[in-house]
């Protein structure tokens, strides 16, 4: 209700509309009652301060030092950042190559396990040709897992007696023969006199009918 | 809130901030130390306050402190209306001088409203948290505040 005791403050505000739609109508049906009031509220209104023109003195002074843009938690960003892709980078340069190299670096693989019973073989080989020995008698001399794998290479299997024999071995699974055994055996043979001698004539006769004369000739 | 946004405050409040507080005060000194402590009292609560809101709480800050120091010191601020230079060579610089000579003599919080409205631009319910006030108490504050403007302009003329 706005009356003759509290009318300023409904006047001022109406001017400023600051009013609901219901309270301006309210205003007006007061003022339509009191024109003397919309003359004084006219008046009142256009009263305005202005702000003065100055500036704030030393006002660089108030200033603080920004932190840098490098803080703490920017570079924690950055070094997380890296680490991510550095990690993938790794990732993709191990990703296996089809019939590349990078297939044998896997660790008991059955690649590795294969290019390991080559150099077994090549090893064979190499003593064969150098010390006139052959290969069922390297055999005898060998680990008995290297034995054992030695018949799934195709130039091994050729051999019925070396088939044979392996088959009689106890097999191994591949995966369980650490490969760091395989590579040892050129290193650590014996001398080959006085092992072989048991083996030598079956080998000598079902894997190398030559060698046979070969070693008689000695 | 930052260094930079703290210094964005400064920048870009600490003008407004300065006269609004002239106006109330009408004397440099006064008016640049109570910015001065408010800006001060902001770098210490810059954890508490939020950019968003830093124009309110530097409002709301000055006014408390020109209160106190008005209520500590009415005489001298009374007594003392001061404009700068650029100010007294204004072409109607009398008339603004009688203005601020009737701003300086409204009771402090009527001085307060006109200038949170007419400076600051605040709404009624923004003036009515800040002083306590109900909205139709602010109204007619606001409405006598200019009545007495308007009469002791008259009586300059």
């Amino acid at each position: 209700m706005i009356t003759m005791e509290n009318y300023e403050g409904w006047l001022m505000r109406y001017a400023d509309g600051a009013l609901t739609r219901e309270e301006r109508e309210a205003v007006e049906a007061f003022l339509s009652l009191h024109p003397e009031l919309r003359e004084e509220m006219e008046e009142v209104v256009a009263v305005k301060v202005t702000p003065v023109m100055a500036t704030l003195p030393g006002k660089e002074s108030m200033l603080h030092k920004e932190e840098s843009a490098f803080t703490w938690w920017r570079v924690a960003a950055a070094v997380v950042l890296l680490a991510v892709v550095g990690t993938t980078l790794l990732v993709i340069n191990r990703k296996p190559i089809e019939g590349g190299p990078m297939i044998a670096k896997e660790s008991g693989s059955r690649a590795t396990e294969r290019i390991d019973l080559i150099d077994t073989i090549e090893a064979i080989e190499e003593i064969e040709a150098i010390e006139g020995i052959d290969s069922a008698s390297i055999r005898s001399i060998l680990p008995v897992n290297s034995i054992a794998t030695i018949p799934s290479i195709p130039s091994i299997k050729e051999s019925p007696l070396l088939a044979e024999e392996a088959a009689s071995l106890p097999q191994t699974q591949p995966e369980e023969t650490p490969l760091v055994e395989n590579r040892i055996i050129p290193i650590s043979l014996p001398e080959p006199t006085v092992t072989v001698a048991p083996v030598i004539e079956n080998a000598r006769l079902a894997v190398n009918p030559w060698l046979e004369s070969l070693v008689a000739n000695r | 809130m930052d260094a930079k946004e703290y210094n964005h405050c400064v920048r870009h409040l600490g003008d407004d901030l300065y006269r609004f507080a002239l106006r109330y005060a009408n004397f440099s000194a006064a008016a640049e130390d109570a910015v001065q402590d408010v800006f001060a009292d902001l770098w210490e609560r810059r954890d508490e306050v939020e950019f968003s809101g830093a124009k309110g709480w530097l409002i709301r800050a000055l006014y408390r402190r020109l209160v106190d120091l008005h209520r500590h010191d009415t005489v001298v601020w009374q007594a003392r209306v001061e404009h700068d230079e650029e100010y007294c060579q204004h072409e109607r610089f009398e008339l603004k001088d009688a203005l601020a000579k009737a701003l300086a003599s409204l009771p402090e919080q009527l001085r307060m409203l006109v200038l949170l409205r007419d400076l600051e631009g605040y709404e009624y319910a923004e003036m009515a948290r800040l002083t306590g006030l109900s909205e139709q108490q602010v109204g007619v504050y606001l409405f006598r505040a200019r009545k007495q403007l308007k009469k002791q302009l008259e009586d300059y003329r």
